[in-house]
């Protein structure tokens, strides 16, 4: 296969390839890390809020990423705290690997 | 005979790095070590003057929270998009004033006068009239590429032989045959080497135009880091810049450009060079 390709033109085949094999391979694990992130959360509940677990204090980049998804009300120990989320972002959301898990917000 | 059709097949090693290879690593490390040594000595506080240790332990954060991958996305696509205008754009205007003497009197003196202008100057007036983000960065970006892709594109039509032209014509080739066969394929190792000198140039491009009008890319990691006096991923952001550079130009600029200069120009390759 390699070997069809013009010698000069082979590097850049190869590195184009592994970019896009990459990001397919990323694509594939995100999907994956989404369904376990967002195992115990019914997308379908109205209104939908939730908790994102994360293994550090999110910072300025994740409070952004937060907001796309709905309303952030604040960070607690559980997590940080979003609610009326969209749960086409929430899937989105997910689908980051720095996110350990999503769960629905429990009201005592 | 005999011998040889029994023979194991040959073994096809991956090539060892080079003595060049070898040599620039040793480069490296030898910064690196003398980086590390002289934190030691000028003992300053890491916010001012980080360590190796302590770029390294903040890449590994970044890393971590998602930042720098995202961020290199963000950068790299809005760097591909700008790349990819400009130079179309570069081509498109290339070709036009390079084939007709109306065109090339009507744009000369306004391409000249804006080549004079930097982008960094244009980026505070982009910001006031379309915003920050995506389009103000794909502006400046492709308005950094198209200077150089231009110009060199004007170089490889005024000069494709006119021999080859006259050839042409005299076959009963009409316009449009004798640019797509004979003024185009003359052209393209020019109009590669304006690519890839314009390509390097829009990395500066986008990284001034992130720093003034976005909320994520390299620039802006190098932007905030100094605001919050994170130098550490500052010095972060400098290194992926270079490296991105290196393996841009390494892997695909550069063997493409040696590519297109052996199947197309009249100058065949010599090695690697510099």
């Amino acid at each position: 296969m390699i070997a069809r390709i013009p010698e000069a033109w082979r590097t850049p085949v190869l590195t184009v390839s592994t970019v896009a094999l990459a990001m397919a391979g990323a694509a594939v694990v995100g999907g994956m890390n989404a369904r376990d992130a967002l195992a115990g959360v019914d997308l379908s509940r109205k209104p939908l809020d939730v908790t994102v677990r994360l293994p550090f204090e999110p910072e300025r980049f994740h409070l952004e990423a937060f907001q796309e998804v709905g309303r952030y009300q604040g960070w607690t120990e559980d997590g940080a705290v979003i609610r009326a989320a969209d749960p086409e972002g929430l899937r989105r959301l997910a689908r980051n690997y720095w996110v350990d898990e999503i769960a629905a917000l429990e009201i005592d | 005979m005999a011998d040889t059709a029994f023979s194991p097949p040959p073994t096809r090693r991956l090539p060892l790095p080079g003595r060049a290879q070898r040599r620039g690593a040793l480069g490296i490390l030898v910064v690196l070590a003398l980086w590390q040594i002289s934190v030691w000595l000028i003992d300053l506080p890491a916010y001012f003057y980080p360590a190796p240790t302590d770029v390294f332990a903040a890449f590994v954060e970044l890393m971590h929270k998602g930042i720098l991958p995202a961020y290199l996305l963000d950068s790299a696509g809005r760097y591909g998009a700008g790349v990819a205008l400009g130079l179309s754009m570069g081509v498109g205007f290339g070709l036009l004033i390079g084939l007709s003497r109306f065109w090339s009197r009507l744009l000369a003196p306004l391409i000249n006068f804006f080549y004079a202008i930097v982008e960094v100057a244009w980026i505070p007036l982009l910001v006031i009239w379309i915003g920050y983000g995506f389009n103000t960065i794909l502006i400046a970006i492709t308005y950094v590429v198209f200077f150089p892709v231009l110009y060199n594109t004007l170089t490889g039509v005024r000069t494709v032989q006119p021999v080859l032209i006259n050839a042409m014509r005299t076959l009963g080739a009409n316009r449009r045959q004798v640019v797509t066969s004979v003024i185009l394929p003359s052209a393209l190792p020019n109009i590669i080497t304006g690519f890839r000198v314009g390509a390097g140039f829009a990395f500066r491009g986008l990284i001034f135009a992130e720093m003034i009008a976005a909320g994520s890319g390299l620039g802006f990691l190098i932007f905030e880091g100094a605001t919050t006096r994170q130098t550490d991923r500052v010095v972060v952001g400098m290194i992926m810049m270079g490296l991105l550079w290196l393996l841009l130009d390494r892997l695909l600029l550069r063997p493409v450009e040696r590519a297109t200069i052996e199947r197309w120009g009249l100058i065949r390759a010599q090695g690697d060079g510099a």
